[in-house]
C-alpha cells in the first residue's frame, strides 16, 4: 500500500467518525425533542381541566400547545426561551401576556424544528392555543420578516394579540440573519 | 449611611481633676440620603411588563436559530465524502495492479 493510499485511508476513516458522530447528535436532539414533546402532551392532557390556579410559571413549565391545522404545525408551548427549551418546544417569552390576559402573547420556536410549517402560513389561518384553561382561537392578521433588534414587535398590545416568532429565511443554513413574525388576533370567548 | 464613631466627651474641670469619661461609640443619627438614580434605556429596546410584575429590557428578539441543519449537513457531507475516498481509493488501487 502506498503513502498515499494510506492517508486516504486516514482521511476517510476520520471524516466517516466525524460524520457519524454529527448524524448521531442530530439524531439525539431530534428524537430527544419528540419523546420530550410526547411526556409534555400526556401530562398537559392529563391536568387540563384542572382549575387550581397555577402558582407562578418558571422557565420549563408546560403552558399549553399550539395547533396550526392548516399547515400541520402542532407543538407543546413551554414558559422560556433559552436554547436548551428552545430546543425541546415553542417558547413562551417571559414577561408576555399569557393565553387568555389581555396583551400581546409571544412565542418563539426553531425554522428547523417545530416553526418551520410557519413558511406556509398566511393570513385568515386559524391557531388554536389549548390552555389548561381553555382553548384560545386565533386568526393570523399579517406576517413580516424584520431585524432581530426590531422589537417593537413583542411590546404589549391593547388588544388581544398572538405573536410567533422565528428565524429567517427558512432555507438557511446555520444561524439565519432575520425573524419571521406571524401576528394574529384573538377570535370569540374561549371554548 | 450608618457609621460608628468613637468620641471621648470632654466636661469643664470643675474640681480641678480631669474627669473625662470616655464614650464606648456614639452612633452617627443623620438621615440617610437616597439618591434617585436614572436607568437608561437603550435605544431600540422594549420595555416589557411581565405577568409576574417584573420588567425586563430587550435590545434583541429571541435567538430562534437552530445548528440542527448544518450539523445534519456536514455529517452527510463527511459520510459521502469518506465513502467516496474508500470507493475511489480502491479503484485507482486496482487500476494500478
Amino acid at each position: 500500500m502506498s503513502r498515499a493510499d494510506r492517508a486516504r485511508r486516514i482521511v476517510a476513516r476520520l471524516l466517516l467518525t466525524g460524520g457519524l458522530l454529527a448524524l448521531t447528535y442530530a439524531a439525539y436532539v431530534v428524537i430527544d425533542a419528540r419523546t420530550y414533546q410526547a411526556v409534555e402532551h400526556r401530562r398537559f392532557e392529563h391536568a387540563r381541566g384542572d382549575a387550581a390556579a397555577a402558582p407562578a410559571l418558571v422557565d420549563g413549565d408546560s403552558i399549553g400547545e399550539i395547533q396550526i391545522p392548516r399547515v400541520g404545525l402542532t407543538a407543546m408551548v413551554v414558559q422560556g426561551e433559552s436554547p436548551a427549551i428552545l430546543q425541546r418546544a415553542v417558547g413562551h417569552l417571559a414577561g408576555t401576556a399569557l393565553p387568555g390576559e389581555s396583551g400581546n402573547v409571544v412565542l418563539a420556536g426553531h425554522r428547523d424544528t417545530f416553526f418551520r410549517p410557519l413558511k406556509r402560513v398566511r393570513a385568515g389561518d386559524a391557531i388554536t392555543l389549548r390552555t389548561r384553561h381553555g382553548d384560545f382561537e386565533y386568526l393570523v392578521q399579517s406576517t413580516a420578516v424584520v431585524r432581530p433588534s426590531d422589537v417593537e414587535v413583542i411590546e404589549p398590545t391593547t388588544r388581544r394579540t398572538l405573536t410567533l416568532i422565528t428565524c429567517f429565511p427558512f432555507s438557511y443554513l446555520g444561524p439565519a440573519p432575520d425573524r419571521f413574525i406571524v401576528r394574529a388576533r384573538e377570535t370569540g370567548e374561549p371554548r | 449611611m450608618l457609621s460608628l464613631l468613637a468620641v471621648l466627651s470632654v466636661t469643664a474641670r470643675g474640681d480641678g481633676q480631669d474627669n473625662q469619661i470616655p464614650v464606648a461609640a456614639a452612633v452617627q443619627t443623620t438621615p440617610v440620603e437616597h439618591v434617585a438614580t436614572v436607568a437608561t434605556v437603550p435605544n431600540n429596546s422594549s420595555l416589557v411588563a411581565g405577568t409576574t410584575g417584573v420588567e425586563q429590557t430587550r435590545t434583541q428578539l429571541p435567538k430562534t436559530a437552530s445548528t440542527l441543519g448544518l450539523i445534519t449537513l456536514v455529517g452527510l457531507g463527511c459520510v459521502g465524502v469518506a465513502f467516496g475516498l474508500m470507493v475511489f481509493g480502491k479503484r485507482g488501487s486496482a487500476s494500478a495492479v
